[in-house]
């Protein structure tokens, strides 16, 4: 089931500084949405209310919700929204394959590690998989990063600068991994960005002020 | 002149461990000088095993120093992984300082005033809800079990790991991690159980480790609060110290062999059961259930928080009513004669004590300070890191027998009991504490700010000293604070080292607590958390009047 993520007359505050003032977007199933705009513009504290992890510092009204379902208000955990980082932010105390087996949702213990073990073998991972993510190069934990955000099943996704450490030609190739990759799960994204050159083709944008 | 720094610290403060360490396997192997027996031999672990009571001494001391381990690990955990990022935890931030600062000492007269058949807890329920007219006979404080005292450190150690915690955890991208994790559809204390604690345990292991040690071999608090008939190992121990009788020191130094021994074996059995867990949890971690919502352990960290600073304050107002008590009979709540007079009678008396305490702890929390922050920067400078266990050494290993090693050293090397020796003595516990508060936050700080100061042509030491010194003064001098606490808690130190010639509010502490004169404990109490309260107040103040330190 693909479902459509929608923002509603969204006004952030921190202090006396307005973040953003009355927005209002959708995002369609497949459909990567793009927010630009320079640093301390607020972007990525929209992803963080979005995800429902807003800090106490900061004050915001609004509506967000995913086929017509709430989520505001929602602890974190309930809204079944993914996010990916600049980093990989992959568990260092675990495998590779044990990085995705936590992503994944409880079930018969075969039927998870073969899951897992195909997700590794469809990015031709498969022999890196008992090892620690600190022996993996930064392509490598990339595509495992968004593999484990979209194994746990999520319907939405939020990308946080996913490309802004990964060197020129790595991040090409990766970007072009990650759309295609949602395209193929059908589910809504939006993506933070600062760099032209992330927005996917024919893709819409959200341009925030200073 | 960095160089100098790890020669300093071998010299200073790992050097003396060696000689600690021979200064009791050689009396133990039955050699003792003084008497004139020089041969090898096992006497002294026959003298040993044939004292009566030892193995019920062994059990009580293994008892109370696993015992509050576990208890102080799991209610540290509970508290940090429970209130974090809450305003409990900005709560706990703050109280955290006068609650450290409260020496073990002290803690425990306050706590016997409290828990005793006789104490305040019992009267401020008496006679409505007991109906009795005098103190039931029930052995709560030095109770045959060890209970009272497992107790009592298990609440003197929780606040100490809380705060390595702390320090462990700016090594961890929690929040992030937390968000990740609660993205994929754990709960909060899924994720910290899962992910976060498994980060965060191998951070604050030897801190354990060094809680463990002083549990096994604690000898004030044990006095205070242990059991008697027999006391634990250490104080069974310490007691064979002071015995006149020469020709009793190898079955005083097999016991504190022994103390080591089971210190090591502890650990070791420790670490095992930590793997064995480990292995067992690691399919748990990737099982993929998400959890339901923890109202319990939810409940208990939130109530343990609150409970833990009660019990702070109402050892504090005990201490402070028993003070001034002139007239307190049982069952009445509160005292029905109060006056300063006990204060009057006895602060002269209490002077030379204070003396020698803040001397002895300014001299030996300055140097450390001094001898951490350089070691610290040279390693930074080298590259060579030296490995925190060997850091921590002095505080891994049992206190008694390391200070009754170095004494027997010190005294065939002719220096005799001494105010230098007491506080080479306060250094070497001193160091390991400010190495472990502090070098969590060196290793934290961008070399990028220096680097740019270098750039503009300013020598290494400007930069130190502008640059540096000004973002990490809160972390160092708080450090400092730990480090001068625990050198005002000094105990054994102090009183073999110094040959009982050293007073210290600590040592008369001690002496008066194990007495029956409530006024005079309470007031030494006082006076032994005042010491360490005015360096905490000192290390949160100074930065703020010090403009623009972050």
């Amino acid at each position: 089931m693909t479902l459509e993520l929608a923002v509603s007359n969204l006004s952030i505050q921190n202090g006396a500084y307005r973040l953003c003032e009355d927005l209002s977007f959708s995002v369609a199933p497949q459909e990567v949405v793009t927010i630009m705009g320079p640093s301390g513009s607020g972007k990525s504290t929209i992803l963080s209310w979005i995800s429902g992890a807003l800090g106490p510092d900061f004050k915001a009204s609004g509506t967000v919700s995913l086929g017509g379902r709430t989520l505001t208000g929602l602890p974190i955990e309930k809204r079944g929204i993914a996010i990916l980082f600049q980093d990989d932010l992959l568990f260092p105390h675990m495998t590779v394959l044990e990085n995705l087996l936590f992503a994944l949702p409880a079930g018969e213990r075969k039927a998870r590690k073969k899951e897992a073990t195909q997700v590794l073998a469809d990015l031709g991972l498969n022999e890196l998989k008992n090892r620690r993510p600190k022996a993996l190069s930064g392509g490598q934990k990339a595509r495992i990063s968004l593999m484990r955000a979209l194994l746990s099943r999520p319907d939405a996704v939020l990308l946080d600068e996913p490309f802004s450490k990964l060197d020129k030609p790595l991040r090409k190739s990766f970007r072009a991994f990650v759309f295609e990759t949602i395209r193929t799960m059908g589910i809504p994204a939006i993506l933070v960005t600062h760099d032209e050159d992330d927005i996917p083709d024919g893709g819409r944008l959200i341009r925030l002020g200073a | 002149m960095l160089r100098f720094f790890p020669v300093l610290v071998s010299v200073f403060c790992l050097g003396p461990l060696v000689f600690g360490l021979a200064g009791v396997i050689i009396p133990a192997l039955g050699v003792n000088p003084v008497t004139g027996e020089l041969r090898f031999g096992f006497s002294a672990f026959g003298m040993l095993w044939a004292e009566p009571g030892l193995g019920r001494s062994v059990l009580l001391t293994l008892g109370t120093g696993s015992g509050a381990t576990v208890l102080s690990l799991s209610l540290a955990l509970l508290v940090v992984a429970f209130t974090w990022s809450s305003r409990w935890w900005v709560w706990i931030r703050r109280v955290l300082p006068p609650v450290l600062s409260l020496p073990h000492v002290a803690f425990a007269i306050g706590f016997a005033f409290l828990v005793s058949p006789s104490g305040w807890v019992a009267r401020l329920v008496t006679p409505w809800l007991t109906g009795w007219s005098r103190p039931p006979d029930w052995q709560i404080v030095q109770d045959s079990f060890g209970l009272c005292l497992t107790l009592a450190l298990a609440f003197k150690e929780t606040p100490f790991l809380i705060l390595m915690c702390m320090a462990a955890l700016s090594q961890i991208d929690v929040d992030r991690q937390l968000w990740l994790g609660r993205s994929l559809g754990y709960r909060p204390h899924r994720v910290w159980w899962k992910l976060l604690i498994p980060q965060l345990y191998p951070l604050i292991r030897l801190p354990l480790f060094a809680a463990m040690a002083y549990s096994l071999s604690v000898v004030d608090m044990a006095m205070l609060l242990g059991p008697n008939r027999p006391p634990t190992l250490a104080v069974l121990v310490f007691d064979w110290f002071r015995d006149p009788e020469l020709t009793l020191i190898p079955r005083a130094a097999a016991g504190a062999l022994l103390l080591l021994v089971l210190t090591l074996c502890l650990m070791g059995l420790w670490v095992a059961g930590e793997r064995l867990l480990f292995a067992l949890l690691r399919k748990n971690h990737v099982n993929g259930r998400r959890g339901t919502p923890s109202y319990l352990f939810k409940g208990l960290a939130r109530i343990s928080v609150p409970m833990g600073f009660l019990v702070t304050l109402l050892v504090f107002a005990a201490l402070l009513l028993w003070s001034v008590t002139v007239r307190w009979r049982f069952p009445d709540a509160f005292p029905t004669r109060m006056a300063f007079g006990n204060w009057g009678s006895e602060l002269p008396y209490a002077l030379r004590p204070m003396g020698f305490s803040i001397f002895v702890a300014g001299i030996s929390s300055f140097l450390a300070s001094f001898l951490v922050i350089g070691s610290l920067e040279h390693q930074n400078d080298s590259g060579n890191h030296w490995p925190l266990w060997l850091m921590a050494l002095p505080i891994l290993l049992p206190q008694l027998p390391m200070v009754f090693g170095i004494q027997v050293a010190a005294l065939k090397s002719g220096i005799s009991s001494s105010l230098f020796l007491v506080m080479w003595g306060h250094l070497l516990f001193v160091f390991p504490y400010i190495w472990l508060c502090l070098h969590g936050n060196y290793l934290a700080f961008d070399q990028r700010y220096t680097t740019v100061g270098l750039a503009m042509g300013q020598s290494p030491l400007a930069c130190f000293f502008k640059i540096k010194l000004p973002m990490l003064l809160r972390p160092i001098l708080f450090s400092w604070a730990v480090g001068f606490s625990v050198s005002i808690a000094q105990f054994l130190p102090t009183l073999m080292l110094g040959g009982g010639r050293i007073p210290t509010i600590t040592t008369e502490a001690v002496a008066i607590g194990s007495g029956v004169d409530r006024r005079l404990a309470a007031i030494y109490a006082l006076i032994q958390l005042t010491l360490p309260a005015l360096a905490y107040a000192a290390a949160l103040i100074v930065p703020r009047l010090k403009r623009g330190t972050p």
